[in-house]
This record gives C-alpha cells, sequence and structure tokens, in this order.
C-alpha cells in the first residue's frame, strides 16, 4: 500500500513522488504512474499484474517480472509499505 | 510585452479558473512567440497553466514546445516538492521549539484553494511568525539547515514585512514574516489575531497551520499589490480563494474591515475579475464593484497631481491608498 508520507504532483505526463528517503523526485510515467494510481488501495502483487496484463495486453509473467524491481524501487524510497 | 502577448498571458493565468471568458490564441505559436510566451510564463510562475494547456491542446504548439512545457512544469513541480521537504522539516523544528507558525502563499494555496497543486508554482517557504519569537525561529530552523542570507530587519519597498530570509546549502529558500498587510497601506491588522484560528491542511499524513481563507484573501490581495504592477499569480491566487474554497464573504469583508484593508482589497478583487473576465457573480466580486474608495484614490490622485499606478511614489497613489485606508477603518467601525 501507498505510504502516507510522500509529497505528490500530477504531471501532464505523470506523476512525481518524494519521500523522506530521497534527495531527488521520482518520476513515474505511463504504466508506473497507473500503478501507483491502483495502489490507492492496498493491492496483492497478482491484483496489479492481472489489471495490468489486461490493460497493456502482454504476458502475466514480463509484468510479473517488471512489476517486482518497480515496486521494490518505490519501497526503498519510503513510498510504499508492506502489509500482511 | 506587446497587448497581444499580455492577453495570452492573461488568458494562461487563468487557464482552467471556472467561469473565466479569456480565451487562449486559437492560431500556432512560431517560435518568437513561443520564445516570449515560456519567458514570461516562467517569470510569473504558470508553468502549470502552460503545460496543461499545451498538453490538453487548448493551446497549439508544436510536439517540441508540448515537451519543453512539460519539462519546465516538471521541474518546477520537483522544485515545489523538495521545498514542501523543507516545509515539513521546519514546522517540525519549530513545533519542537513550541514556536507558533502559520505557512503563507504557495504551499499553503496549492493544497487548499487550487482544486489541482500542480497549478501552483512557488519558488520559496513563507512563514508567519511573531516578531517576539525572532530568536527561537532562528534558532530552530538552524537546526535543520537554514542560516540567514538577509539579515533580521530586512525590508525593501515591495516586502517591507519581511523579517529575514534564510537559506539551506542547497539554495532552497525560506522567507520570515511578521505582518500580511504592509502597513504603507493603511493597515492595522495585527499578527496576534492571525494566530486565533485552527486551520490546518495535510501535507504527506502532517498536519500544517495556515491562516483562514478570509485572511488569505487580504494576504493574497496586498500580494497583487505590492509590486511596480499586478501580480498575474496573486491574482489567480485571488479568484483560486473567492471560488474556490468554503470562503465566508461576510467574514472576509469584516476582517477586511477590521484591518483597515478595504481600498486594497476591493481593488484586488475588482482586478482579478476585469482581467479574468469571470462571469460569476458573487457578493465579495459584487461588493469590491460598489466599492468606491478606489474611485476616490483615483479622483484624489488626480487633484494632487500625482501618477497613478506608481505605487512607490508615496505622495501619489501609493500615499492616498494609504490615507484611504486609515479613513475607512473609521467607516469600517462605524458600519459594525
Amino acid at each position: 500500500m501507498r505510504s502516507e508520507a510522500v509529497l505528490l504532483r500530477r504531471t501532464p505526463d505523470g506523476l512525481l513522488l518524494l519521500t523522506e528517503r530521497s534527495d531527488a523526485p521520482v518520476v513515474l510515467r505511463g504504466t508506473g504512474a497507473l500503478t501507483w494510481e491502483l495502489l490507492s488501495r492496498p493491492s496483492t502483487l497478482e491484483e496489479l499484474a492481472e489489471v495490468l496484463e489486461a490493460a497493456h495486453d502482454v504476458d502475466r509473467e514480463q509484468v510479473v517480472a517488471d512489476l517486482r524491481p518497480f515496486l521494490e524501487t518505490l519501497r526503498e524510497a519510503g513510498a510504499l509499505e508492506l502489509t500482511s | 510585452m506587446s497587448i497581444g502577448h499580455r492577453d495570452t498571458l492573461r488568458a494562461l493565468t487563468a487557464y482552467g479558473l471556472s467561469g473565466s471568458l479569456t480565451r487562449l490564441p486559437e492560431g500556432s505559436l512560431d517560435d518568437d512567440a513561443w520564445t516570449v510566451l515560456v519567458t514570461h510564463a516562467v517569470r510569473e510562475g504558470l508553468q502549470g497553466q502552460l503545460a496543461w494547456a499545451a498538453a490538453n491542446g487548448d493551446l497549439h504548439v508544436t510536439a517540441a514546445q508540448r515537451e519543453h512545457a512539460v519539462d519546465l512544469h516538471d521541474t518546477a513541480m520537483a522544485a515545489c516538492l523538495r521545498l514542501e521537504g523543507l516545509l515539513l522539516e521546519a514546522l517540525g523544528a519549530l513545533r519542537s521549539a513550541d514556536v507558533p507558525v502559520r505557512v503563507l502563499k504557495g504551499s499553503a494555496l496549492a493544497h487548499t484553494a487550487y482544486g489541482d497543486a500542480s497549478l501552483r508554482v512557488f519558488r520559496d517557504i513563507d512563514l508567519l511568525v511573531r516578531a517576539e519569537d525572532r530568536h527561537g525561529v532562528i534558532a530552530a530552523l538552524r537546526r535543520v539547515g537554514l542560516r540567514i542570507l538577509v539579515p533580521t530587519g530586512h525590508g525593501d519597498d515591495y516586502s517591507p514585512s519581511r523579517m529575514a530570509i534564510l537559506r539551506r546549502t542547497d539554495g532552497l529558500t525560506v522567507d520570515l514574516h511578521t505582518k500580511i498587510a504592509p502597513s504603507r497601506f493603511g493597515s492595522s491588522l495585527t499578527t496576534d489575531v492571525l494566530f486565533d484560528s485552527d486551520t490546518r491542511y495535510l501535507l504527506s499524513g502532517r498536519e500544517v497551520p495556515i491562516l483562514t481563507p478570509e485572511q488569505q484573501l487580504i494576504h493574497a490581495c496586498f500580494g497583487a499589490l505590492s509590486g511596480p504592477r499586478p501580480r498575474w499569480v496573486s491574482l489567480r491566487d485571488i479568484a483560486q480563494l473567492i471560488l474556490n474554497t468554503e470562503m465566508d464573504h461576510k467574514s472576509a469583508l469584516d476582517e477586511a474591515r477590521r484591518g483597515a484593508t478595504t481600498p486594497a482589497v476591493a481593488r484586488a478583487i475588482r482586478l482579478t475579475w476585469r482581467e479574468f473576465e469571470l462571469a460569476d457573480r458573487v457578493p465579495l466580486s459584487e461588493w469590491s464593484m460598489r466599492d468606491d474608495t478606489d474611485g476616490d484614490a483615483q479622483r484624489l490622485s488626480a487633484t494632487s497631481g500625482a501618477v497613478a499606478g506608481r505605487p512607490n511614489d508615496r505622495t501619489g497613489w501609493w500615499g492616498t491608498l494609504r490615507r484611504l485606508g486609515r479613513a475607512t477603518l473609521t467607516t469600517g467601525v462605524r458600519k459594525r
């Protein structure tokens, strides 16, 4: 789920996020911005992958392979929190 | 700037403002016109309007111009986010030091008066503090890396209410203010009353103390009129505050009267409605059209031989407004 401690701005091509742990904003465009929108409610990796697979008509395994490092980057930046 | 460029900038400032009859140019912009527009838009802090208008197709631009506009906006938004990061640090330090503070202008307006914070660009953080808390404020802000850039007590023609400017090594700046209405306007608005309310907004999950919408309006009106010419972004702030917040118009007027600020507030609101060609009539805009204090100021300027529109000429329009401000205090008190 999204961390509450995120500073955010919309831009025409996506989103900018800044957290306490990062010096520079993270830029999210396209699928990255869509994934962030999907995370407005707590979601599992599989749930996210299912929506993105349908939206982009790509193989589920590929979606999951791309999603894992993306979500990890957001987590390390403090923008996401893992819940049980 | 030519009249054509001015009209374009005026329409750009009003972009996305409900009820505005201003129109962006229908034709495409050649390189020279684009350069002029971009230069003025950046100077006025209108990167949000420029980027969204270009991206939405409401400003007819080439792909390269669209990309340029979006890049400028990204850069401006990144700076705003970094400033908000500093703001949260500064508020934490001031809270720990038990120093009362109110956040003014940029971030506060972006999140409370604008439906989309990406439309409001700001270049620094503005904080209102009590003059007597000076030492505590400076000490607390030192703990988050801020150092005095311009010594305490500095004031210039446009910012006489400024206590100090502080800067961090990364270039981020905080302006400390002790007033929202310069006394040269004849204002008797005291700072203490601005700390009475408990208005807040949430930023990154934390509460940020700000002025009430009515007090923000008065501040924006002075912001609009405090330079050598009206500031476009402040006029937009005024429109946003009046049209997009839960402002109590009667309370706003009472607040303006209490602080003897009605001439400036009426003039700024009238200017906003005229420049943005706002179709919506609301109580404050109606009042500003009826209020004749500015008309009196112009007539007095004419009879004294002063040049209207030279705000630094204290014997002219500026000084007249100041005198009228004092006169209005009497009127306001009598009416109440």
